[in-house]
């Protein structure tokens, strides 16, 4: 059964996007991703590597409640209803 | 010129100029200044007394226009920690010297009391005058009438009304490009090393002649191409990338996001309001004022993760936002206004205090109940406590350990008597080891885990895991050498990534210095230094029980995530030990 979550955008991604915040439903981060990209096109290419939308781009941190999804199960991992996704390009600082 | 080391003996008030001895030719910033201090200054000495020296050593590249080579070192022996103390700063006051051939400026000896001096750095070495007037000025005013006095293009090193009082927590003020009293050497109270000795300000004009010898300028202008070529490419410090667009508070969101972003002392790792003072805000907030967005600190630095945040009406600029400071004054003193965090820096600028220091030190008086969580007013009431050197400022001054005794507060987030950054270590183990082994105290500069336990910056480490001893001691070695070479620490993002960018840093290194040391000797060169500091730290009293956190970190769960810090000591000791 599809989760409802909250997709939280930073950065520049947001700016792409034209939008900080969108609910998505989906069964795992894959699905919730390719929503995000099949509502704003523009992300399409600044999230996955490929057109089959099967890997990430390398400078995309995308977190899971918290957590990055490369220590969950990547892109398949499985959401709960009302589970927050946040997406980021690679940042730097101090 | 030959290069040389200028001697400014505060007792004679005589300054004099010396030969670069053989065993510190290759060393340049804070391999310099922790080789002097380990050399010179006995490590039980007390930190104001007579025998503790301050040190400034500009970088081995710094002055010779290499993309990012305008960082500067000051070292000494720490009023805060009582322990080694190095505090890297990036500012035009760096290439001053750096150009005039000055390899090292050493401050030592201690002027009559209530005496205090102004040192005018000229072509012979430099002449003491008299700085009384400057006594209990705000810096900005300060810097302000020094240049209207000694002329526009001058750069000044000072230490302000904190100093004057002796705070552990002083730091150094330096010029910014635009001659205000923004970057600083913050951290652990080098700037009331400098009063204590009745030296009040450095003054340098920018000579008409690069002095900065390059031995091999083929092998250096190579360097230089293959540096600027890998820092154009990494999308980290790139131009439109993160830290040109945001500065470095884009790491407020992603920080809170990952749950490790401390509010209210340290109490929890995440508040939505913390959105309201990020990066992406503030980069608003400066389109729509006036102001400036992307500026550098040092003229050659091409990354400019800097930017100039001024009053609502776009008036009386503060100076840079750091993240680091965004995150003291605000969130974790439950703050989330950026203009009430923007005068709370201004204050700090103003005082000469660290804002990590400061920050944490109101966080941990709010929770003493001296003022509220949030009572952005109050605190600001609090920094003209300082200002007017009152009994309570004086507390203040001397940082959260002081203040946390002074108020009955146990939950204090120390190393070593240095308050902790922006990172909380319980949901980010990586960090904890470093705040834990660095000679430094609680510094997340020193061996920035962060890169790789968030961003996948340098490596990818998971945030949660706790095997962190060798990727923060590798980090650690590698930041030695940086601090040394007279590059911004940021240029790590690119070079951690990009070999042919750390290939680039070697190669200038070698073009200065004439030498032919390779990538791997990198590693070497920063656990020399490590080792220099470690040495003098294990003499001043120092021992491994002094590599630990503190105790409510081990025993209360972080919320959201609900974790301790949890990293066994002997991991914590592998750092030392493998």
């Amino acid at each position: 059964m599809s989760k409802k979550v909250k997709i939280k955008l930073f950065a520049q991604i947001s700016e792409l996007a034209g939008r900080k915040e969108l609910e998505l439903e989906g069964e795992d981060v894959k699905d919730l991703l390719e929503s995000l990209v099949e509502e704003k096109k523009a992300l399409g290419e600044v999230i996955f590597k490929d057109e089959e939308h099967t890997e990430l781009r390398e400078d995309i941190i995308i977190l899971k409640a918290g957590r990055n999804i490369n220590y969950l199960k990547g892109l398949e991992t499985e959401v709960k209803e009302g589970d927050k996704i946040s997406v980021f390009p690679v940042v730097g600082g101090g | 010129m030959a290069q040389r080391i200028l001697r400014v003996d505060m007792d004679d008030l005589k300054v004099k100029e010396e030969k670069v001895p053989d065993k510190y030719k290759n060393l340049g910033g804070r391999a310099l200044t922790s080789q002097i201090v380990a050399d010179e200054v006995p490590p039980r000495a007390h930190p104001l007394g007579p025998k503790n020296k301050l040190v400034f050593a500009p970088g081995i590249v710094t002055g010779t226009g290499s993309p990012n080579s305008g960082r500067l070192s000051a070292g000494g022996k720490s009023p805060l920690t009582g322990g080694i103390k190095e505090s890297n700063a990036g500012t035009p006051f760096a290439r001053g010297i750096a150009r005039k051939g000055i390899k090292a400026i050493i401050v030592e000896g201690k002027a009559e009391k209530d005496k205090y001096y102004l040192l005018k750095l000229d072509e012979s070495g430099g002449e003491l005058v008299d700085a009384r007037e400057w006594l209990g000025k705000g810096l900005y005013q300060a810097f302000q009438e020094l240049h209207e006095e000694f002329g526009e293009n001058i750069e000044i090193a000072g230490a302000g009304i904190a100093a004057e009082m002796g705070a552990s927590n002083a730091g150094i003020a330096y010029t910014d490009p635009e001659g205000m009293s923004s970057r600083y050497s913050g951290r652990g109270g080098l700037g009331a090393v400098m009063a204590s000795r009745g030296l009040k300000f450095v003054m340098a004009e920018e000579p008409e002649d690069n002095n900065v010898e390059i031995k091999d300028e083929e092998t250096f202008k190579e360097g230089k191409k293959k540096l600027a070529k890998a820092l154009a490419e990494h999308d980290v410090t790139k131009k439109d990338g993160a830290l040109y667009t945001y500065g470095t508070s884009v790491l407020v969101n992603i920080i809170n996001e990952s749950g490790g972003l401390p509010q209210r002392n340290f109490s929890t790792g995440s508040d939505d309001m913390s959105a309201e003072v990020s990066g992406e805000k503030k980069a608003e907030e400066i389109k729509k004022r006036g102001g400036v967005e992307s500026h550098k600190c040092s003229p050659s630095c091409i990354i400019k993760c800097s930017e100039i945040w001024t009053k609502e009406d776009g008036e009386d600029p503060v100076g840079v936002l750091e993240y680091e400071s965004v995150w003291a004054l605000g969130p974790n003193c439950g703050i989330y206004d950026l203009d009430t965090i923007g005068e709370l820096n201004r204050a700090c600028n103003d005082l000469g205090l660290d804002t990590i220091e400061m920050g944490n030190t109101i966080a941990v008086a709010m929770e003493g109940g001296l003022l509220d969580f949030g009572d952005g007013e109050r605190a600001l009431e609090l920094m003209d406590e300082i200002r007017d050197k009152t009994s309570l400022g004086r507390i203040l001054a001397n940082g959260t350990e002081f203040t946390g005794k002074a108020f009955g507060v146990d939950r204090i987030p120390t190393v070593k008597g240095q308050a902790m950054p922006a990172y909380d270590p319980r949901p980010i183990k990586g960090i904890g080891v470093t705040y834990a082994t660095t000679p430094m105290g609680a510094d997340h500069t020193a061996g920035y885990a962060i890169a790789p336990e968030i961003m996948g910056v340098g490596g990818k480490a998971d945030p949660f895991d706790t095997k962190k001893g060798e990727l923060s001691k590798g980090l650690q070695q590698a930041t030695a050498a940086i601090d040394s070479s007279g590059y911004c620490l940021f240029i790590a993002f690119a070079t951690m990534d990009i070999d042919e960018g750390m290939e680039g840093v070697v190669d200038t290194v070698n073009g200065v210095l004439g030498t032919d040391f390779s990538v791997e000797d990198v590693m070497k060169f920063g656990q020399q230094v490590l080792e220099t500091e470690r040495e003098f730290n294990k003499k001043a009293g120092f021992s491994k029980e002094d590599d630990r956190l503190p105790e409510f970190m081990k025993e209360e769960k972080l919320p959201p995530h609900d974790v301790v810090f949890d990293v066994p000591d002997e991991e914590i000791d592998s750092v030392w030990t493998d």
